[in-house]
């Protein structure tokens, strides 16, 4: 399904059962057990609730938090992210429009799988370098209004939706639309992706980044699983990643969001085995209709299960369901998290040294701007043995410290003597996302 | 989005933390082992049965979905076991040809056999035979192989398969997935 994307390989990269240490099987029955073990050791040894992100964390030293903080590094950043933006635009309109441009290596690999990871390294980083905030900034200041001041007010209610759309909408391009790397999709894509969100910012205000662009929204939730972050007081702390995403803003969307990543993720597993490619190709329906219809019933299913697993933990607990939704929807970040880097990095490691390479020559004129035009791809971190192990190890810790913070969410939320019984769909859904992703990325 | 269906009732209060909740930073030692301790322990149990299980064969699971390249994969060896012979002016194989080929034919939009998976130990050769009713061009994904194919006539591609992975072979105007072929 990677249609003829820059992707050399599949999706799902290089690694397929084969590579696989051990039989799915055993796999599958020793990743159950450990999340099984896992939640009777919560029940027997965590209590109370502990997690808590305000005050969590050790400050780093004065000094460094300066500098992190300072608003030269802040400018510094915006002005990479507007330089690299412009650098893949004049690629993207003016490069020729076949393998050897860099965007569709760009968009698909660098950004979009790129971007996640960094940030679960360092933190919101696309926050910092939005090139869409600076031109906001830059357009309000110019008008000599606030960036801050709104036209109309951003409504609580819409939340995180607008993000879940526009995540929806790239994994559509990436996976169902036809034509996904050529240059005129992508630039219409994300022409109206900046059309619509500077509009949007102008309206509502800046804050409208973090609630409704969703490549920012995406950065900063994965964000929130970096040792470094911001305690409630502002200091920047190095934290246990575990009080980070439990304090993710239980907002309105915030479960769309996660579903949609899940889903598209699940679906582009399913997408590589050659019984979808056969319905595809075969089917009664035109391909791109088949991949869409493809695309959204696994984004549902992934919704209505988790909605089912919520809404089973709490119902005998006095909260509106929407709520109980969205309180319990940050416990999927580390299983989003898990497929990333379980689902991608073969491809970020190959295609990713590729595209590095193309972005020297973005007119294939035989140019070297950037000095990386004669790099070869060096495959030793896409090792089909290391990436199997990566694999497994990402899938199985983003399942087991979800159920962590279900457990700890449970503890907080729902009343004491429900709070154990009330876990049970929500790990029930856990072993089935486990079983489903690995099944899906191991023999599909 | 299509989660929480029911539409919002009305502005949903922030996560509110209790205030009185311990620290649970690096500096609670106790959050700190117990979640350690658990990860440990789910690792180590998926390890350790990684370890029982190493020994055991590999593949045998999951078999479903398994190649069983039926009438398309071929080695010299066996004898040139291609199923449905695409077209008169396919060159046999020959005897001098060790590796696995594959044949696949192309009509009316639809792939014969349909795409499956193929198996390539690392190192053997591949040949690659396609027929189409259209003019086409070939293109084997990762290793970047692209050949011409004009209505009717065999198209052949050959190589070492000499890189790991799991590569698509695309029939590249129609967008059309032919075979996958799994080097390991």
């Amino acid at each position: 399904m990677t249609v003829s994307l820059v992707p050399a390989l599949t999706a799902h990269g290089v690694v397929s059962r084969q590579d696989l240490p051990i039989p799915l099987v055993y796999l599958l029955v020793g990743s159950v057990a450990a999340l099984l073990v896992s939640f009777l050791a919560l029940v027997v040894l965590w209590r109370e609730p502990r997690l808590d992100w305000m005050h969590a964390g050790r400050p780093l030293p004065p000094r460094v938090q300066r500098v992190l903080d300072s608003p030269a590094l802040r400018a510094g950043l915006r002005a990479l992210g507007l330089l690299v933006t412009a650098y893949i635009a004049v690629a993207a309109l003016f490069g020729p429009d076949d393998d050897s441009n860099p965007t569709p290596g760009v968009v698909y690999v660098l950004f979009w799988v790129g971007v996640p990871l960094l940030s679960m390294l360092l933190g919101p980083v696309w926050r910092l370098l939005n090139p869409i905030r600076t031109i906001d900034t830059a357009v309000t200041r110019a008008t000599g209004t606030d960036a801050e001041a709104a036209a109309w007010p951003l409504p609580h209610r819409v939340g995180h939706w607008p993000a879940a759309l526009m995540l929806l909408a790239f994994a559509w391009m990436e996976l169902a639309a036809p034509d996904n790397t050529s240059q005129l999709v992508l630039c219409l894509f994300f022409g109206t992706y900046l059309a619509v969100n500077l509009l949007a910012a102008l309206a509502f205000g800046s804050r409208w980044f973090s609630r409704g662009d969703g490549f920012e929204v995406y950065s900063t939730l994965l964000g929130h699983l970096s040792c470094l972050g911001r305690r409630g007081d502002g200091q920047l702390v190095l934290r246990n990643p575990l009080a980070g995403v439990a304090g993710t803003p239980a907002v309105p969307g915030l479960s769309g969001v996660v579903c949609v990543l899940l889903g598209s993720t699940a679906y582009d597993s399913l997408g590589g085995s050659t019984w979808w490619v056969n319905v595809v190709q075969s089917g009664p329906l035109p391909a791109t209709l088949t991949r869409t219809l493809g695309l959204v019933t696994m984004v549902a299913l992934v919704g209505l299960l988790f909605l089912n697993a919520c809404l089973l933990a709490g119902w005998r607990a006095d909260l509106p369901s929407a709520r109980l939704v969205e309180e319990f929807a940050h416990t999927l970040i580390p299983i989003v998290a898990g497929y990333v880097v379980a689902h991608y990095w073969s491809l970020l490691v190959l295609n990713g040294q590729k595209t590095i390479s193309q972005l020297s020559d973005p007119f294939a004129t035989g140019a070297n701007l950037l000095g990386t035009a004669h790099l070869v791809v060096n495959p030793t971190l896409a090792d089909p043995n290391v990436v199997s192990v990566l694999q497994v190890t990402a899938i199985v810790v983003g399942h087991v410290v979800a159920v962590v913070l279900a457990h700890d969410r449970a503890l907080r939320l729902l009343p004491r003597r429900q709070a154990m019984a009330g876990q049970i769909p929500l790990l029930v859904l856990m072993v089935a996302f486990t079983v489903g992703g690995l099944t899906l990325l191991f023999a599909a | 989005m299509t989660t929480a269906s029911r539409p919002v009732a009305g502005p949903l209060p922030p996560v509110l933390l209790s205030p009185g909740a311990r620290s649970s930073g690096w500096d609670a030692p106790r959050t700190a082992r117990a979640a350690v301790g658990a990860l440990a322990l789910a690792l180590g149990l998926v390890l350790g049965l990684a370890a029982c299980g190493g020994t055991g064969s590999t593949g045998t699971a999951a078999s479903p979905g398994s190649p069983a390249p039926t009438g398309s994969s071929m080695t010299a060896g066996s004898g040139g076991a291609s199923g449905a012979p695409p077209s008169t002016g396919q060159p046999p194989a020959t005897a001098t040809f060790t590796g696995v080929g594959v044949a696949v034919q192309v009509a009316g939009g639809k792939v014969v056999p349909p795409t499956h998976r193929v198996d390539v130990p690392i190192g053997q050769r591949v040949r690659l035979q396609v027929v189409s009713d259209v003019a086409d061009e070939v293109h084997v994904h990762g290793y970047d192989l692209k050949q011409d194919v004009a209505p009717g006539a065999p198209a052949t591609v050959e190589f070492v398969a000499d890189q790991p992975g799991l590569f698509e072979v695309e029939l590249e105007a129609a967008k059309l997935q032919l075979v996958q072929l799994e080097v390991h």
